[in-house]
């Protein structure tokens, strides 16, 4: 493991004294399975991404079943947010924040979808129906092709169009903050 | 936030992260399972806390019951709520939380991104939007707050920016904590604007609007500090001056 991670299920028995918050032996030690439910996570360089993927055509079948009620046919936004377009408005008055026009990372789609999407039964994609409905929105913002094919390999190479286009705060520039002085 | 936890420097050292993990996943249970990157400095480290308690009883359902986060002086949605998981690594996740949302769009059209730490600020709460009141005795009552210290002074004015006045500050004074202040004030019955400003220990002074949006633009809304007007009609009639 390159990280030691921390699970929390059980870790704290609600309130007890401090004096015996500080005891490491008691609630019990989450289970792989416990883990394995909880560890979705995904990095922009890809670290996290499951196993599996989806092809454009799977996507539009998952967005119309779980997604364009709120997002609108195509992602051109509806009661939630718009997904597409808006590309050259981020400097105007009304700025459109789209995943074409701002998102600077395509693996956030799988990170957030997985776990947030659709809004009333989150967590209810599998790895493949989320690779799928990712592909899709990359090929309506024409960032794939029709024939374009996600997985845990490629999604991390896309490169997406705002991708240059945050700037850090100088306090907690991640280029910056921890580099050897 | 006061109330009982395990500092968060408590848990680093008792999973032993790798030297190079400099930061910090927090993710929460809730539907949404909200995950945001969280840089791992020396004074997140001494002063972030998983809180279980405030007040003297378990935290509330609506406050991340059983545990969260707590993260003095940063953004709100880095206390993450109903936490269930940190994890450790040398870079940040880049998740929805820290780019598509929480980044201060500039005038430009570039965004700001990690821009954690919250700005020096204050709202006059008593009177303020949607309440009444009458000529003669008021008390001017509001809330300040810095994410870089404690509070030094909060001055108050009546006529609209004109003039300034000192408010009191109720002790004690904490550090990135709310400081209630307060100020005796005869209303003489015309129509006019209160509004406050803060100043805290290391000299940051809390913007005017037209100040704030000549840096940040008009879209820059997730860390917005300016000051903050309210406009009293002559009826007593407490409305937001931008209403």
């Amino acid at each position: 493991m390159l990280w030691r991670e921390l699970f929390l299920a059980s870790a704290i028995t609600i309130g007890a004294p401090m004096s015996q918050a500080f005891s490491t032996d008691f609630g019990r030690p989450a289970t792989p399975d416990d883990i394995k439910l909880w560890d979705i996570d995904v990095r922009s360089d890809g670290k996290g991404l499951p196993d599996g993927s989806g092809t454009v055509a799977q996507g539009r079948q998952v967005f119309a079943d779980n997604c364009a009620a709120c997002h609108g046919d195509n992602g051109q936004g509806g009661i939630k947010d718009r997904l597409v377009g808006g590309q050259g408005t981020l400097a105007s008055e009304a700025p459109i924040k789209t995943v074409d026009s701002f998102w600077p990372y395509a693996t956030t789609l799988f990170d957030y979808i997985y776990r947030a999407m659709p809004y009333p039964t989150p967590g209810s994609l599998s790895n493949d129906d989320t690779y799928a409905v990712a592909d899709y929105l990359l090929n309506l913002n024409g960032i794939l092709p029709d024939d374009g094919k996600l997985d845990r390999e490629s999604l991390p190479k896309i490169k997406m169009p705002n991708r240059g286009g945050f700037i850090p705060d100088p306090e907690f520039d991640p280029a910056r903050l921890f580099s050897k002085r | 936030m006061n109330g009982p936890g395990v500092p968060l420097k408590f848990l680093v050292d008792l999973v032993a992260k790798d030297r190079g993990s400099n930061w910090m996943l927090a993710e929460g249970g809730d539907a949404a399972g909200v995950d945001r990157s969280i840089p791992l400095t020396e004074e997140i480290l001494n002063e972030a806390f998983v809180a279980y308690g405030q007040n003297g009883e378990p935290l509330r359902p609506a406050h991340g019951f059983p545990i969260r986060l707590v993260m003095p002086g940063f953004e709100g949605n880095l206390n993450i709520k109903w936490l269930r998981h940190l994890k450790f690594g040398d870079q940040p996740w880049m998740t929805r939380w820290e780019t598509a949302r929480y980044t201060q769009v500039l005038a430009n059209g570039k965004a700001e991104q990690f821009q954690l730490r919250m700005g020096t600020n204050s709202v006059i709460t008593t009177p303020s939007g949607m309440m009444e009141i009458r000529p003669g005795y008021n008390r001017i009552s509001g809330l300040a707050w810095s994410g870089y210290g404690k509070i030094a002074k909060v001055d108050v004015s009546t006529d609209e920016g004109e003039s300034w006045r000192p408010a009191q500050l109720n002790m004690p004074v904490l550090s990135k904590a709310q400081t209630r202040f307060q100020m005796d004030w005869v209303w003489d019955g015309k129509p006019t604007k209160i509004v406050s400003r803060s100043t805290d220990e290391k000299g940051n002074v809390q913007p005017d609007r037209k100040s704030f949006i000549a840096q940040e633009g008009t879209n820059a809304v997730f860390h917005y500090h300016a000051q903050q007007t309210w406009s009293i009609d002559e009826a007593g009639r407490v409305r937001n001056a931008l209403a």
